[in-house]
């Protein structure tokens, strides 16, 4: 079942060179389209924080739907943030894609982002895009803990139990993870600093185990070094994918509805006021909201369409279902802040 | 006597124009960390955290360049002066190292042994990727001296050991020295080692100031600390260096006899197995390890030929101009000591303890302001490159000119030939293999560079280093493979070129 | 070819120091003039000012007319020879020697040069493989090729082995001489100075003392400082009264100014003879062809003479002492 997106996952990877080689994963199961025929024409400069293995293809695809051409910039989204904010109004972006919601929230205080228009942010529920409408959420992925079945029989509810002395030495973690920071800011943003604090606290005492990143995290518990992981919930499935089914043993758990461990991070975009071609920009934006794209999300990259309707891939609980906190994204901005409690907590460095 | 002359102002002025492209980021550094008002950077520097930064990048950098300096002049001795079995081959594998990126290092050492992540590792890393720049220099110097003060002292009774000791290295001191200045410049800008090691030096937190506090006053108030200590390592050098001499016979060396090693014939080698297995028999291994689980996938030959292409090219012209505009700098500080020459010379290293990023965003904020045309073109990125890999060119300028007697060139004028004709006729030929030494050295490190790359490079235009980062960003490690052994291959020809001419003497034809 | 140079109060400073302090000579068209002075007493800076190394902070060099102090190395056709030859190491004798001369007829000029200084059919060898005698004469070779106007000599021969020096030393003058070249040796070897040159310009404390030839200077130094840095001397005071003067030898034929004055003696001047004054033997150096023979005088001054080695008298033994010759006078 799995093999097929698998299979497109490769050549995506292998597809590399310029932006005129031709597509090679073209959707194999493509949903009707409902965008309207569009009209904006050209090239746009897509600062893009989401790596080239995971999106290229769908910039293809764009310009084969749009005739937009694209010419993309890949780059860490937090790198791409602080050159935007370097460049100001004379940036050559005209949009910017970023990986998590801080990089966005940062371009949007610098008042960079021109506001995009109502219809496409009514698409995505509130808690997935700025209140100001600078940006909006495009793909979703949530916190869980990847468990090794084998030694774990019921798995933590909530990111508390994670710190039950039973899981001594038995939990692994990628301390310069993005998305393990944003969890801890979510922490902090939930609980307040003493308490986050203590909590980071605790589980230093825990003696967790240091991965090298996500996908490092996911290998240590499905190979039983570990028994309980940190991580994003598609980390499995990308692994199921390529490696098939059967070899792979790990199990997501999802945390209790509303626990702060079951953090949904989102993927989102921004138009730049600098763009010179607002209008196709805009037309990228309503793209990446449209089904076809979140379908592409939902089945390429395993993480959760935002666009109300999109279906998460197969076997994937939904978002309804999972009720994940309710936290402001842009308040997510404030890593430096976490870094240094999880310096001062001995997580962050050696 | 030495030329006292006034230097003219055709190398004055472009060497000062060099100086001043090489501090724009300081400068713009400055400006930013002014803007968000001095009393906010002030509190930012006084902190007891930055004070604790401060101690942590002093602690690694001062061991990381001893060991570098032990290790290499260790090996530096071995090969040059003892009857070591294979000293030229080893000689080119003991400089590869230089070939390996420190983040590939790290990875692959961190990945086998978790528990080193920390200061133990990343010294690990930057010691094995480092004492290259120690080695050369010293191989080129001792290759230099006059063996006749080595004989006198032996005969007088001295052991081989202390004859090395008091009356060989003391003669290299220069070459030490310049190379440890190197390597602690480069130890205060790494961030692939600190980085994949999760060391927190300043680098890290300059980097995180960046990428996670989207803070770039921040960032640019650390770096001015790290400008400053910078500063402070390169006076440090200048005191170390001492009073440089150089030999003025006009003949060739002779080539001298070597100390028996004997028992010791078997430690020595493997010490110096235990340094390339460290140095490159890890990171290779580790990535043969990824080409062997590659093979399921398929490799897009076109994308890394063109990758490989672009690497090479642009590192090429990399090299050449940070050449052409190292050589005034050089020159100068070779040839006319003032404090003009020496403010000069200084200025061009100080950038150098920059990391990559703030190069790269000090760049970006003067060239989309002042080049708008050439933003993320070739020209802008090739002059980020001049900047960051500057001291590297002007060392060895500078190395390869003291080494040319001043006499040649007045003869030569003597004869007819203008000051620059001089110049280029005679010590620019003998200086040659200095020169290329200087040029194969701004080669592999423009090859290696990442963050300034990412920041700058054209758009399309992917090299190695990008490519190699599109996979382990995700941590596609068999996809990065390939991209991984061809960088490492590419670098690896200058680097064996390098360790080859670090035996080759001035003039010898 | 065929003219002179001429330096006219030329001035030199290196910081707080006065280097050269208002040098005034002047060289005949192809002649050699030896620079003699003590090492520090600006003779190299000298000739350092005259190749354009060096700028000069006032002073004229004039070369057929030309004041050339202005000018360029490059310019001034002056060809020089450094200390130990400082050949190109990169280029072959030939590319050597044919360096400063145009493409046109250069390797005829080459082969001229080099048969000029023994060395013909040398043009293939790199200056590695010569000894330091060759290398100098390379050197000398490439600094005639041009045809300079005028040739520097800069202690060419210091660094050569003693028993070489003097074999080089003529056949590069010879060469030089042959060439007609104006030239100008700097040493601080007044045997080389004494023996090479037509003229000797002593030179200390920056300035030039005395210009003359060699024998000139020899016998009739204008100072005692002179006298004693050109040779061995001792001064003994005397007052020439029109050519004579009383001394403890007795009376002596002086050449020189008159009154109260220095008599220079030189050891070859006082012979050991059947007569005359009374002197004490106080130690013989035997060095087999000759003897250094040390005495005192009655009067209980010091001197010394040569005498043939097998002449050689013993130590404590009483002998009687003459002046052969004119002895030269000095101002007091």
């Amino acid at each position: 079942m799995a093999a097929l997106p698998a299979l497109v996952m490769i050549c995506a990877c292998a597809s590399g060179g310029d932006a005129t080689s031709s597509t090679t994963a073209a959707p194999t199961t493509a949903a009707p389209t409902t965008t309207q025929p569009i009209k904006p024409s050209g090239s746009i400069t897509i600062y893009s924080g989401r790596s080239e293995s995971l999106v290229k293809a769908l910039y293809e695809q764009f310009t084969a739907d749009t005739g937009i051409t694209v010419s993309a910039r890949y780059g860490d989204s937090g790198a791409l943030a602080a050159q935007i904010l370097t460049e100001g109004k004379a940036s050559p972006a005209d949009v910017f894609f970023a990986q998590d919601a801080g990089a966005l929230g940062a371009v949007a205080k610098a008042k960079l982002f021109s506001s995009l228009p109502a219809s496409q942010l009514d698409k995505v529920a509130k808690t997935y895009r700025s209140a100001d409408g600078m940006w909006t959420g495009v793909s979703g992925r949530v916190r869980v803990v990847l468990i090794d079945p084998a030694q774990v029989a019921t798995p933590p509810a909530t990111i508390d139990e994670v710190l039950d002395a039973k899981w001594k030495g038995k939990v692994g973690f990628a301390p310069s993870n993005a998305s393990w920071q944003s969890f801890v800011t979510a922490l902090r943003v939930t609980r307040g600093d003493a308490a986050a604090a203590e909590w980071l606290k605790r589980f230093a005492a825990n003696t967790p185990k240091a991965y090298q990143g996500n996908g490092a995290v996911r290998d240590g518990v499905n190979a039983g070094e570990v028994a309980l992981g940190l991580v994003n919930h598609y980390y499995l499935y990308e692994k199921i994918a390529k490696e098939g089914a059967d070899k792979v043993t790990a199990r997501n758990a999802f945390m209790t509805p509303g626990d702060v461990g079951g953090l949904v991070n989102v993927a989102g975009v921004g138009i730049m006021t600098s763009g010179r071609n607002r209008g196709a920009a805009l037309a990228f934006s309503e793209y990446l909201l449209s089904d076809k794209a979140q379908k592409f999300f939902a089945e390429k990259t395993f993480e959760y369409p935002l666009v109300g309707g999109g279906a998460p891939a197969v076997g994937l609980p939904s978002l309804a279902d999972l009720k994940p906190p309710t936290i402001d994204l842009s308040d997510l901005d404030s890593i430096a802040i976490t870094q240094e409690l999880l310096s001062k907590a001995g997580l962050l460095t050696k | 006597m030495p030329p006292s002359q006034r230097p003219p102002v055709s190398l004055v002025a472009p060497a000062v124009v060099v100086a001043l492209v090489a501090i724009a980021p300081v400068i713009y550094l400055v400006d930013r960390a002014a803007s968000s008002g001095w009393n906010v950077a002030w509190r930012e520097i006084a902190q007891q955290r930055t004070i604790d930064l401060v101690a942590r990048s002093l602690t690694i950098t001062v061991m990381a360049t001893i060991l570098c300096v032990v290790v290499g002049v260790c090996a530096a001795v071995l090969v040059t002066r003892t009857d070591l079995r294979g000293a030229k081959i080893w000689r080119v594998i003991l400089a590869l190292p230089l070939a390996v990126p420190t983040y590939l290092a790290a990875y692959a050492w961190v990945s086998a042994r978790p528990s080193l992540a920390g200061i133990d590792g990343a010294t690990l890393v930057l010691v094995a990727c480092c004492y290259p720049y120690v080695f050369l220099p010293v191989c080129a110097a001792l290759q230099r001296i006059d063996r006749a003060s080595e004989e006198v002292a032996r005969a007088s009774g001295r052991s081989g050991l202390s004859v090395i000791w008091h009356i060989t290295l003391p003669q290299v001191r220069t070459a030490v020295a310049s190379g440890a200045l190197l390597v602690a410049l480069y130890v205060l800008s790494d961030f692939g080692a600190v980085g994949t090691m999760r060391f927190e030096s300043f680098t890290w937190v300059i980097f995180g100031a960046y990428n996670a506090g989207f803070n770039p006053s921040r960032a640019a108030v650390l770096s001015l600390v790290l400008v400053a200590i910078a500063l402070g390592v390169t006076l440090a050098e200048m005191r170390a260096r001492g009073r440089s001499s150089y030999r003025l016979g006009a003949g060739a060396s002779r080539s001298g006899f070597a100390f028996r090693l004997g028992r010791k014939q078997i430690g020595a080698t493997l010490f110096l197995t235990v340094v390339t297995a460290v140095a490159i028999g890890m990171p290779v291994g580790s990535l043969v390890k990824w080409l062997v689980r590659s093979t399921g996938q398929q490799t897009d030959w076109t994308d890394l030929r063109r990758a490989a292409f672009n690497s090479f090219t642009l590192a090429l012209i990399a090299a050449l101009v940070t050449l052409a505009v190292a050589i005034p700098a050089g020159v100068l500080a070779a040839r006319h000591q003032s404090v003009t020459s020496r403010v000069v010379e200084r200025a061009t290293y100080v950038s150098h303890a920059l990391p990559g990023i703030v190069i790269g965003i000090a760049v970006v904020h003067l060239g989309i302001r002042l080049l708008r045309p050439l933003y993320q073109r070739t020209p802008l990125l090739i002059a980020a490159y001049v900047v960051i890999f500057l001291p590297l060119a002007v060392g060895t300028v500078r190395a390869a000119f003291e080494q040319c007697p001043p006499r040649l060139e007045e003869v030569a004028r003597s004869l007819g030939r203008t000051r620059r004709r001089a110049l280029w006729q005679v010590a620019a030929r003998l200086s040659a293999p200095g020169l290329a030494a200087g040029t194969a050295l701004t080669f592999l490190a423009a090859m290696k560079e990442l963050p300034a790359t990412l920041l700058l490079h054209p758009t399309g235009t992917d090299t190695l280093a990008t490519r190699l980062w599109t996979h382990t960003s995700v941590s596609d490690y068999s996809g990065a493979a390939p991209y991984a052994a061809a960088l490492m291959l590419l670098a690896a020809l200058p680097t064996a070129v390098l360790g080859w001419l670090s035996g080759r003497l001035v003039g010898d034809g | 070819m065929g003219s002179g140079l001429s330096i006219e109060g030329v001035h030199k400073r290196f910081g707080a120091l006065q280097v050269l302090q208002g040098v005034d000579l002047n060289v005949e068209a192809a002649t050699l003039t030896a620079v003699l002075g003590p090492s520090g007493c600006g003779k190299t800076t000298l000739l350092r000012i005259i190749a354009g190394f060096e700028q000069a902070d006032d002073g004229r060099l004039v070369v057929d007319g030309t004041n050339i102090a202005t000018l360029p190395p490059e310019l001034r056709h002056v060809g020089v020879v450094p200390q130990e030859g400082a050949l190109f190491p990169h280029l072959d004798v030939g590319r050597n020697v044919g360096f400063g001369i145009p493409k046109r007829g250069r390797s005829a000029r080459v082969a001229e040069c080099l048969e000029l200084v023994g060395l013909a059919g040398f043009e293939a060898a790199r200056p590695a493989e010569l000894s330091g005698g060759q290398q100098q004469r390379v050197a000398v070779a490439r600094a005639l090729a041009p045809r300079p106007a005028v040739l520097l000599l800069d202690e060419p021969f210091a660094a050569l082995d003693t028993n070489l020096r003097a074999q080089v030393r003529s056949d590069i003058a010879d060469a030089v001489r042959a060439s007609g070249t104006t030239t100008v040796l700097v040493t601080h070897d007044r045997d080389e100075a004494l023996s090479l040159a037509d003229h000797v310009a002593v030179m200390l404390h920056g300035r030039v003392l005395q210009v003359a030839t060699p024998i000139d200077l020899y016998r009739h130094p204008v100072s005692s400082e002179v006298a004693l840095f050109v040779g061995e001397a001792f001064l003994v005071p005397g007052y020439n009264d029109a050519g004579a003067s009383s001394s403890p030898f007795g009376d002596v034929r002086v050449h020189g100014p008159v009154g109260d004055v220095l008599l220079v003696i030189r050891p070859e001047q006082v012979v050991l003879s059947s007569s005359g004054t009374f002197a004490t033997i106080t130690g013989v150096s035997y060095f087999g062809h000759d003897c250094l023979v040390e005495m005192v005088l009655a009067d209980g001054s010091t001197v010394a003479t040569r005498v043939a080695g097998h002449r050689s008298p013993a130590v404590g033994s009483t002998v009687h002492v003459l002046i052969d010759g004119v002895v030269s006078s000095v101002v007091r």
